[in-house]
Order: C-alpha cells, then structure tokens, then sequence
C-alpha cells in the first residue's frame, strides 16, 4: 500500500515538472513547479531526510514561487519558447 | 516547445536514467556515503555536543566550516541580486500588484497565518536541537512569512513589519554573528569554530551545545535578511 502511494507520488512528480515545461502561461508554471517542489519534499521526508524535506518544503515551494510571480510581474507572463 | 529544447531534455533523461542503477540501493549500510565517518558521527554525537539530533550536531559543529559558506553563498546571492538591480533601481517605481486595493478574504486568512508561521519559525530555529529543522529553515519560513505579508497586506503594513531598509543589514549581522562565534574559540586558542575552546565555565560538550544555538540564530538571520532584500530588490529595484 504506502509502495504503491510512493510510486504515485513519483507519477505526480514527473506530471508536475512535465507540465511546468510545457504550459506556455509562466504563471502556471511556476504554480507547477511549486507543485513539484511539495511532492519531492513529501518524497525526501518519506525517505527518511526530514531536514532535507522541510528546507524543500519551505524554499522549494514557498519562497522561490514568491520569486517566480515577482519577477513574471515585472516581465511577461507569455513564453517565447 | 522547440525542438531542440526537447531534445536537450530527452537526452539529459536518458543519461539519468542510464545513471541511476550505479546509485546504491536505499539504506544500504555498505554504501560509500554510510561508511567512513557516519559510524562516528551516529556514536559520539550526542556525547560530544550533548544533542540528540545528529543532523543539526553535523551540519552545525562537525561541518560548520561548510556551512559558513552555505551562508555566505545565500549572502552573495543577495548581494548579486541587488548588485544587478539597484543602480537604476532607485529611481524604480514600486509595481502595481504591490499596492493594490487588499482582498477581504485573504487577508484575514493572512493575518491568521502569520503569527502562527513566524511562532513554529522560532520553534523551528530553537528546537533544532531536538527535533528536524534549524536555523536556515527557521530563516527561510520567517522570510517567507514576511514575503506573504508583502503581497497580501499591501506595501504600508508589510514595510512597517519589516522595512525593506533592514534586509540586507540583517543578513550582514548573521553572517558576522556566524564568523564571531568562530572567532571566540579561535582567539581562545583552539580551531575557528570550535565552540569548546570559548571560555565559559561550562563543560565541553554543553559549549559546544550553545555554539551550535548560536551559530542557528546567525543562520537565520541572514538567510531571513537575504531572503527578503532579494524580494524587495526584485520587486522594486531594475527598470
């Protein structure tokens, strides 16, 4: 059973960062990768890096997509790729 | 996505995934990174700095000298940032989403939030001793409460929590608090940062107890400083 939750986080990750690449809205790419962010802190504490997770949690998910919006404020929220 | 975009990530996949199988398996207690000195660490931890989090004892005592340049690699970054984006900045005018009209409903779910984050953030940083965490994480929930603040709360409330002005002096004293409690031991005496040469009368293991609280408290503060003025210099500055 937790396996096979493991393994679906692992599914979530991949998701996750596949649609933080590919979405043309920087916005909901940023969402996504906070997103990601979450889920590989989730899959750190499981491992057993409890530190490790909470630094991800924190930095990974809050304070670097705080970043993101303010600098796609400041610029364009579009991709030119 | 262009195409050559996707193929730069496809192969950087294949190479991972080609990769992974080298990695030893999950808790093997054979592996390289399980062998040399974990065995020590794990043993004389709590004896040697009378703190049963191994974690914060590693990352705070044994190799503390790594973690002054993790902090003085946050504070450069800081600095980086305000380096690109202050000299035209100050005549930078503060972006609209900074300042306008405040959402009823997410600012009180914010000032409920608030006090509670910034409590479990000194938890945090004070508990690290006992319990995951210390001070860098400490430093960055207490930066990201006031970076919540910044956008929620609007500009006049958020500077009046924490004034832009004191982000990067902030920093500064946590780097120098970090460097100062290394020099202590090293003026003492013994090797920079090491917290039992400081002389209090305290016994060896509880001064190095205490160095470690001090040396959390000069982590969190310049992350927390850095953290914010990389926001504001984001926000306000460039342009």
């Amino acid at each position: 059973m937790i396996d096979l939750l493991i393994a679906g986080l692992f599914v979530f990750a991949g998701v996750a960062a596949v649609v933080a690449l590919v979405v043309r809205d920087l916005l909901a790419a940023s969402v996504a990768l906070s997103t990601f962010s979450f889920i590989v802190a989730l899959l750190y504490v499981v491992m057993g890096a409890v530190d490790v997770g909470f630094n991800e949690a924190v930095l990974g998910a809050g304070v670097t997509g705080t970043l993101f919006v303010v600098a796609i404020f400041r610029t364009r929220r579009g991709s030119m790729d | 996505m262009r195409v050559p975009t996707l193929a730069v990530l496809l192969a950087t996949l294949v190479v991972m995934l080609a990769a992974a199988p080298g990695l030893a398996p999950f808790g093997d207690p054979t592996a390289p990174a399980s062998g040399h000195v974990a065995g020590h660490y794990l043993e004389h931890a709590y004896h040697d700095a009378h703190t049963p989090n191994v974690v914060t004892v590693m990352i705070a005592d044994y190799r503390s000298f790594d973690t002054l340049g993790e902090t003085m690699v946050v504070f450069a970054a800081g600095l980086a940032c305000a380096l690109m984006l202050l000299p035209r900045g100050r005549r930078g005018r503060v972006p609209r989403f900074l300042h306008r009209k405040v959402n009823l409903i997410a600012e009180v779910i914010v000032r409920i939030m608030l006090p509670a984050v910034q409590i479990f953030a000194f938890y945090v940083i004070f508990h690290g001793h006992y319990s995951p965490g210390g001070g860098f994480q400490g430093g960055a929930l207490l930066a990201a409460s006031i970076l919540l603040g910044r956008i929620v709360l609007g500009r006049s409330r958020s500077q009046a929590a924490f004034p832009t002005a004191l982000g990067r002096p902030l920093g500064a004293i946590g780097f120098a608090v970090f460097a100062g409690i290394g020099l202590v031991g090293f003026a003492a005496g013994g090797a920079f940062l090491q917290y039992d040469r400081m002389p209090f009368a305290l016994p060896p293991d509880m001064l190095r107890n205490w160095g470690i609280l001090g040396i959390e408290l000069g982590v969190a503060m310049a992350v927390m400083g850095t953290l914010v003025s990389i926001f504001d210099d984001l926000s306000v500055g460039g342009r």
